[in-house]
């Protein structure tokens, strides 16, 4: 083998050593998809409390009739594309495109602040109608169910943000780009969790 | 190297080239994906579609809509079309129980009439 090619080599042996498990799988990665079949149960729990109490207004205003589909639908699809953006990242990492990976690492952090911005003005403009966190059991479940998914993604940025720092230090490279495959996950499943509540939560019509 | 090695290397390549689509496979998918959002965003403005009046219609084009967007976000973008079956079986066994638990839970409350 020439000389040039063994260091390569090893890299890439280096690279799959995490997967030298009995499941043939990295730990890390199969722990967090464990983690995310139990956030099912969780976020299962939440919109279901919401679907038994939306009705529940104790004559003072519902969130569904405050809903701005419009609005709500530009943050959808912010977030929707924040999923793109984060495989053209993990992609970018598989080829040690450092450059590439990191710019698209910090789209999708600021992708997801521009959702979470959306959430807050929602927030504040229900709050000015009249909707505080306990005006009726509808608002306290409306409120839990969606500040529990923006925390997701707040901490999904976080997570971003510190791989974008790892980045830059040179302590993540395409080496260890299974870290960002994991933080992807996450990533992508936070998304997934909104394309149910958009569809349950905002799109559905009150009978 | 020897022609045996560098057989194993090119198959090793090959199976990581296999192992995530491209960036445009990427691209299509989330073209897609964007596109069934503004169907589903459409269904809110009745007076464009005015066979979406009928409930059933609504929710039954709404739940497909939406199970084909996770079902693509999950299989694409989150690999588990090339991933081993056993985080399939694990994520999906999650969502099966979830799914069934608050069926019933909202069957029992009367949620659904």
């Amino acid at each position: 083998m020439a000389t040039a090619t063994a260091p390569a080599t090893d890299t890439h042996h280096d690279a799959h050593d995490p997967h030298a498990t009995n499941t043939g799988i990295s730990n890390n990665k199969l722990a967090m998809w464990l983690f995310l079949s139990t956030e099912c149960l969780l976020f299962g729990a939440l919109i279901s409390t919401y679907l038994i109490y939306k009705t529940r207004g104790n004559g003072e205003v519902l969130p569904t009739d405050l809903f701005d589909i419009p609005f709500t639908s530009v943050s959808s699809f912010v977030l929707l594309m924040s999923s793109l953006t984060m495989v053209l990242a993990l992609s970018a990492f598989g080829r040690n495109d450092l450059d590439r990976g990191k710019a698209w690492l910090l789209v999708t952090a600021m992708l997801g602040a521009v959702f979470m911005g959306g959430q807050a003005y929602e927030f504040t403009a229900f709050y000015e109608e009249g909707l505080g966190y306990t005006t009726n059991p509808a608002a306290s479940a409306f409120y839990t169910l969606t500040g529990f998914h923006g925390a997701h993604v707040s901490i999904g940025i976080v997570m971003l943000m510190s791989l974008w720092v790892a980045a830059n230090q040179g302590k993540l490279t395409g080496k260890n780009s299974e870290t960002v495959e994991i933080v992807g996950l996450y990533w992508h499943f936070v998304d997934l969790v909104w394309i149910f509540i958009f569809t349950v939560i905002y799109l559905i019509p009150p009978e | 190297m020897s022609e045996t090695t560098e057989a194993a290397v090119e198959t090793h390549d090959e199976a990581h080239d296999d192992h995530h689509p491209s960036d445009w496979e990427y691209i299509k998918v989330a073209i897609i994906l964007a596109v069934v959002t503004a169907a589903e965003v459409a269904t809110y403005f009745e007076s464009v579609f005015t066979f979406f009046e009928t409930r059933w219609i609504l929710l039954t084009s709404l739940f497909t809509m939406m199970i084909f967007k996770g079902w693509l976000v999950a299989r694409v973008f989150m690999h588990l079309k090339q991933d081993k079956p056993v985080l399939q079986q694990s994520f999906f066994s999650g969502v099966l129980l979830a799914t069934t638990v608050y069926i019933v839970t909202l069957l029992a409350f009367n949620v659904f009439g």
